[in-house]
């Protein structure tokens, strides 16, 4: 383990500002691919467009403008946005718990998004809106926030948490909400066909409204977290260590825990579940620029976004017009690349 | 879901949804997206499938109909290819997509799937306001229900009703009463071994068939294996040597697209059904 404290610690800067560069690129890419042959000329001048509001050239049909402004963009927003949620959370949640296997989901999160969804495509089906939003977010954050409190409270003991039987509870938990969302899908001889859509995880119906889901959580929560990421560091040393520097451990772990948890459930609520961008992004961020969490929770945003943004990608276009799920590709295509770089460079370590 | 047409002007349609919601239809619709196997068959059956420009998976007949593209199955959909295609009309089965493909300002008719061969008859003669091939729609509704009354009058010298457990899986998932092969099954005057409170489509137990022992299997997987290979494997399941349906050899295997989806083949579907289950009285 690297000891922060002893070395001289500047951000990399450089890096930062290309990676941020290359995901801008990649985003404006997207933009211009989709299952619908629209030039690369048009989408631009469609873009600019509605972000100057101002007509440059009204020559493209309307339904061009349409799948431009309100599918693509809202969907490569939504990937970017949930790919970032998911890669800080998933940092976050490895640093409290000091388990590098941690990913958002360990405690719940995901399967009680799941259950929530399930409860509510049931009782209320996919079209009840309340205001703008569709009741399956609001059910599934709900659902999702309140497995994390059960599991968090059934862990707290004598005012503190072990983070062993947090992740006991919370995996026990989990595993109660999947087989009760299981059990719903079986036995309730409806349709269970948006069910299964959720659980798979897609952005295939993303909006605008979507965005707005999870945009304030992951502002908030990276505004909240960041400045919180040297504690992460402290919090990998022992927690005697970490007392004798002064750190509340138990509080902190508490903030950054409901910070990542909110952001998960966010993400979990809009785009379903989608796997192992929380677990591997945040170690392919330590193989290049090493363990400090200064400069693990930026980088993981930005590459969370990337890899999101690439991987819905290939989810609609590798079968277009048909789509796959993107927790597929992610796995897919996630796994052997994780794989490779295991092999390659953490032998080193391990 | 019945059509009433606007008394002042003859070209809009209103049409009450399966939610209650009534939906405004502007004739003459020019293009249209279905997401249901059994309408877009309807579509083909009247003759108004030139107005079909996008369909689902699993509208996969009649055969001309797979030339038509894709924009969706029944876990995902491609709201680009929906948008590019310009419908007038997206006709949903289920809604699942109906929020989204609405704020995309596409009308959307969601109408569930048929749980009667009356509602079949019902979604023809709709479809021929919709599209203004009464005439067609009366014919097919017309040729089905020829097909019903020659049943009725067949059935009526037959005395007793055969028990029937019918497989739509090797899983042992089966149907209930109230769906639309529960239906069916009681226009053949057939007893399902499946009770209204055991549920529209459920799972049974290898237990309960035996014990509920079903005088006829009929199987509609949906794989193309042959019936030799299904009854060799039916007989290999633990208990089932004692099923009178597998004793007396009375295993059959029906295409499950025939009775399974609410459309215009279901004339077909009965008659081969009521084919296998009364072999004597239709020769």
């Amino acid at each position: 383990m690297k000891e922060p404290k002893n070395t001289v610690y500047t951000f990399p800067w450089v890096s930062f500002l290309i990676i941020l560069g290359i995901m801008l690129l990649v985003a404006s890419l997207t933009l211009t691919i989709g299952a619908a042959s629209i030039p690369l000329e048009s989408s631009v001048k469609i873009f600019l467009t509605h972000v100057f509001a101002f007509q440059i050239e009204p020559q493209s049909p309307a339904s061009w403008d349409t799948i431009v402004w309100e599918i693509r963009l809202p969907r490569i927003f939504l990937a970017a946005t949930v790919g970032a949620s998911l890669a800080l959370a998933g940092s976050t949640y490895q640093g409290i718990f000091q388990n590098h296997l941690a990913d958002p989901y360990l405690i719940g999160v995901a399967s009680g998004a799941g259950f929530g969804a399930t409860l509510s495509l049931l009782i209320f089906g996919s079209s009840l809106t309340l205001g703008m939003f569709t009741t399956v977010p609001i059910t599934a954050f709900s659902v999702a926030i309140l497995t994390v409190g059960i599991a968090y409270v059934l862990a707290k003991k004598h005012g503190g948490t072990q983070t062993n039987t947090l992740i006991l509870a919370g995996v026990a938990l989990g595993s109660l909400m999947s087989s009760l969302t299981t059990f719903l899908l079986m036995t309730s001889g409806k349709d269970i066909r948006p069910i299964l859509s959720f659980l798979f995880g897609s952005f295939a119906t993303a909006n605008w409204q979507d965005v707005f889901v999870v945009l304030p959580y992951l502002t908030v929560g990276t505004t909240i977290i960041l400045p919180l990421s040297r504690m992460l560091n402290i919090l990998q040393l022992d927690q005697e260590q970490a007392i004798q520097l002064g750190v509340h451990t138990e509080k902190i772990r508490l903030y950054l825990l409901i910070c990542s948890s909110l952001i998960t459930a966010s993400a979990v609520s809009v785009s379903g579940v989608i796997g192992f961008i929380g677990l591997i992004t945040p170690h392919c961020v330590r193989l290049v620029w090493g363990y400090d969490y200064r400069t693990l929770l930026p980088f993981s945003i930005l590459l969370g976004a990337i890899f999101l943004i690439v991987s819905d990608s290939i989810a609609r276009m590798a079968l277009a017009p048909q789509e796959i799920p993107v927790g597929v590709v992610t796995a897919l295509f996630g796994s052997p690349f994780f794989l490779y770089i295991l092999r390659k460079r953490y032998q080193a370590w391990y | 879901m019945q059509g009433s047409v606007n008394q002042i002007d003859p070209s809009i349609l209103n049409i009450n949804d399966s939610h209650g919601k009534q939906v405004t239809i502007h004739k003459p619709l020019k293009r249209i997206i279905s997401f249901s196997p059994a309408f877009t068959e309807i579509l083909f059956a009247i003759d108004a499938d030139s107005t079909l420009v996008g369909r689902d998976d699993f509208s996969d007949f009649p055969p001309s109909a797979l030339s038509i593209p894709v924009v969706g199955d029944a876990f995902s959909v491609n709201l680009e290819t929906i948008v590019e295609l310009e419908p007038n009309l997206v006709y949903l089965s289920f809604d699942s997509y109906k929020h989204d493909i609405e704020n995309l300002n596409i009308p959307v008719l969601f109408i569930e799937p048929s749980k009667s061969v009356d509602e079949v008859l019902q979604n023809i003669e709709l479809a021929g306001d919709i599209f203004d091939k009464q005439e067609n729609a009366q014919q097919l509704i017309t040729g089905i229900k020829e097909e019903l009354v020659l049943l009725d009058n067949r059935l009526d010298q037959i005395s007793g009703s055969p028990s029937i457990y019918f497989e739509l899986d090797p899983g042992l998932w089966t149907v209930g009463p109230s769906t639309f092969i529960g239906d069916i099954l009681t226009r053949l005057k057939v007893t399902n071994i499946v009770q209204e409170n055991d549920g529209d489509f459920p799972q049974f137990s290898n237990e309960m068939i035996i014990e509920r022992n079903p005088d006829i299997i009929i199987l509609a997987h949906s794989s193309s294996s042959h019936l030799s290979q299904l009854s060799a494997e039916i007989s290999t399941r633990p208990g089932w040597d004692n099923i009178s349906a597998v004793t007396n050899n009375r295993i059959y295997k029906m295409d499950s697209d025939l009775i399974n989806r609410p459309g215009p083949r279901i004339k077909q579907g009965i008659s081969e059904m009521a084919k296998l289950i009364y072999p004597n009285t239709y020769e």
